[in-house]
């Protein structure tokens, strides 16, 4: 599995590696140290939806942008 | 993004240029893309993690849960030895943390071409530098992109001119993302820890 992000884990501060599609879904990822696991609120699940929306729009304005420039 | 600012890089056949000239172009337009990129990537930063509010900048929080097991000393099972129990809490993270912003640069530019040098210039310097050394003479090349000998087609106008080609290859690489942005991630993950509210096992973080 590749993970994209990484949270310090509120209990011992051990980065928690994750992933923030698969944080929308609902998974949870496990602290490897002290076996917390995290996970995305529902109640916040509409606001980083749309935010990672708008990042892979923006994603795809700059693979545009690339292709156009470099050639 | 401008569209007009888009320039593409169409390599010159015909006219000779000086040999820096030809090699910095592709690269220039690299950068440019990238100093774009940069651009619109803050734009998405300042809007999707921060809320102004009279001209000063607050992070959009969302909110995590918190899964722990833990022993329970109030529940015990009929030998008396306490029950895991599962502990649910929540805590407050900026959207920012959890945005794989870091990957929007350019990643690498390979940039492959045959030149033809045309012509050399060589300015002899004979006066001595402010530390009395002598200074070197100085080459300049100028040359043209040439056809990629794989397409070399003899008696056309294609023909290369002389033998005095280079290869030339440039490898180039982004720089990590910017300090600045990761000293504010910086400050943001160190300030996390949970801040106990209440006595029935419901903490908050809070940064």
């Amino acid at each position: 599995m590749q993970f994209n992000i990484h949270i310090p884990c509120p209990v011992c501060q051990t980065q928690i590696p994750a992933d923030s599609n698969l944080l929308l879904t609902g998974m949870q990822f496990s602290c490897p140290t002290c076996n917390a696991a995290i996970g995305l609120s529902q109640k916040s699940a509409p606001v980083v939806e749309k935010a990672m929306k708008d990042f892979e729009e923006l994603r795809k304005e700059v693979g545009n942008l690339k292709d156009n420039t470099v050639e | 993004m401008n569209p007009k600012n888009i320039r593409p890089f169409k390599p010159t056949f015909s006219k000779s240029h000086r040999i820096e000239k030809i090699i910095s172009a592709p690269l220039e337009a690299a950068a440019h893309a990238n100093a774009m990129m940069q651009r619109e990537q803050t734009t998405y930063m300042m809007e999707t993690g921060f809320n102004e509010n009279n001209g000063r900048y607050e992070p959009i929080m969302i909110e995590m849960l918190l899964v722990q097991q833990v022993l329970d000393q109030d529940d015990t099972d009929d030998s008396g030895a306490p029950q895991m129990k599962t502990i649910k809490t929540t805590f407050n993270l900026p959207i920012l943390t959890i945005i794989p912003i870091n990957s929007l640069a350019v990643d690498q530019v390979n940039v492959q071409f045959e030149m033809e040098i045309q012509q050399e210039i060589v300015y002899n310097n004979t006066r001595p530098t402010s530390s009395g050394i002598p200074q070197t003479d100085k080459t300049q090349l100028k040359g043209k992109i040439s056809y990629d000998s794989k397409e070399y087609v003899p008696n056309t106008s294609r023909r290369r001119q002389n033998s005095s080609s280079l290869k030339v290859e440039v490898n180039a690489a982004p720089l990590p993302l910017p300090v600045g942005v990761n000293i504010i991630l910086d400050l943001y993950q160190k300030a996390i820890r949970p801040v106990e509210l209440n006595n029935n096992n419901n903490t908050q973080q809070q940064n």
